[in-house]
């Protein structure tokens, strides 16, 4: 029902969240829902002809270093996530994260002060490798006292990565807790982002998040060719010493 | 144009000036419940209001009225439809336009 609600509102692709905490011992990474199983026909979206697209998405909750180790397990589920999420807890995570964790996106808290104070080095080392801050405006809508977390973590964020890299979500659980998408490029105002960035933390930035996401599930290795300078010569020498092979 | 989805109460029009000026209040405080905010007309068949505001004030009222969660108790939520500088833009929705 809410997504129904987000296509009338002009959404264009949607990621349905699936959050593990590890705090539980023996979690293990279950198959996403295919989003085909879940609706037979997704309605188009306004203004173009094509239809809606629904990737998966898979949030970790990490507060501990031996967490990370089932990002780099070879678990065959945790590649049929489109999207991966971490959400560190301490200070040495979110470092982790930022440098060397093969992830889409950090989420940033917002319901509560934030433990660590965010420093240059990791975030612009993160906005290098092409990983987006998240952050969260359900909460905002819900209570006051997280609606200050919210707006006074979002500033100090703002100030250090000076609004590069930012991607707005909702953690909607209902319909009633979405809002448009020109309402949340105003809540990146709030936030202290100029205009084109709020705008691009709702279109552009969560495009290339999903363009990343693929680029980690297709991506195994890269080859490329060098132009080699006298080519032909080097064909001549070869072919007598695949004939001598053959002989001996 | 602003749509009020809601759950199943229905404001009339001076306590739709009520809610948006509350609205006001608790995100920007005082200083933004003084913003002067005329509501022009408001349909309460389909809780659809047009809203009027000082074009400096269109993030702080624009901000309020989307982080609004409650309304007597029960979950709302605005809906912005369109926003526009002119009365006449207001009539036509360019994005749905069949050419």
């Amino acid at each position: 029902n809410s997504l129904f609600v987000c296509f009338s509102v002009g959404y264009s692709a949607v990621a349905l969240n699936h959050v593990i905490d590890f705090k539980e011992k023996k979690q293990e990474i279950i198959k996403p829902v295919s989003p085909s199983e879940l609706f037979p026909s997704l309605p188009i979206v306004q203004g173009t002809s094509k239809r809606i697209k629904v990737l998966t998405r898979l949030t970790l909750i990490v507060s501990d270093p031996s967490h990370c180790n089932l990002l780099r397990s070879t678990s065959a589920n945790i590649r049929l996530y489109d999207i991966i999420a971490v959400f560190p807890k301490t200070e040495k995570l979110f470092h982790i994260a930022c440098t060397t964790l093969d992830v889409d996106l950090v989420c940033i808290n917002v319901t509560e002060k934030l433990p660590f104070y965010f420093r240059r080095p990791p975030v612009n080392m993160a906005i290098d490798r092409g990983i987006y801050f998240e952050l969260l405006y359900t909460p905002a809508i819900k209570d006051s006292t997280m609606r200050r977390y919210t707006i006074s973590n979002a500033i100090s964020l703002m100030q250090i990565c000076k609004g590069k890299n930012i991607v707005i979500s909702s953690a909607a659980e209902r319909s009633l807790e979405l809002r448009g998408p020109y309402d949340v490029a105003n809540l990146g105002l709030l936030f202290g982002l100029s205009e084109s960035e709020a705008k691009a933390a709702v279109s552009t930035n969560c495009r290339a998040t999903m363009l990343h996401g693929e680029t980690r599930k297709t991506a195994c290795g890269v080859v490329y060719t060098v132009k080699k300078p006298r080519k032909v010569e080097e064909e001549e020498t070869t072919v007598p010493a695949c004939k001598k092979a053959k002989t001996q | 144009r602003r749509e009020l989805p809601d759950g199943g109460a229905r404001p009339n029009a001076a306590q739709f000036k009520q809610l948006v000026v509350s609205a006001l209040r608790e995100l920007h405080g005082e200083v933004g419940a003084a913003l002067p905010v005329d509501v022009l007309t408001y349909e309460e068949k389909t809780l659809t209001a047009i809203l009027r505001v000082i074009s400096s004030g269109l993030v702080k009222l624009w901000s309020a009225l989307t982080l609004l969660g409650f309304y007597q108790n029960r979950r709302c939520a605005f809906r912005v439809l369109q926003t526009s500088p002119f009365l006449l833009a207001l009539s036509g929705n360019s994005r749905e336009l069949v050419l």
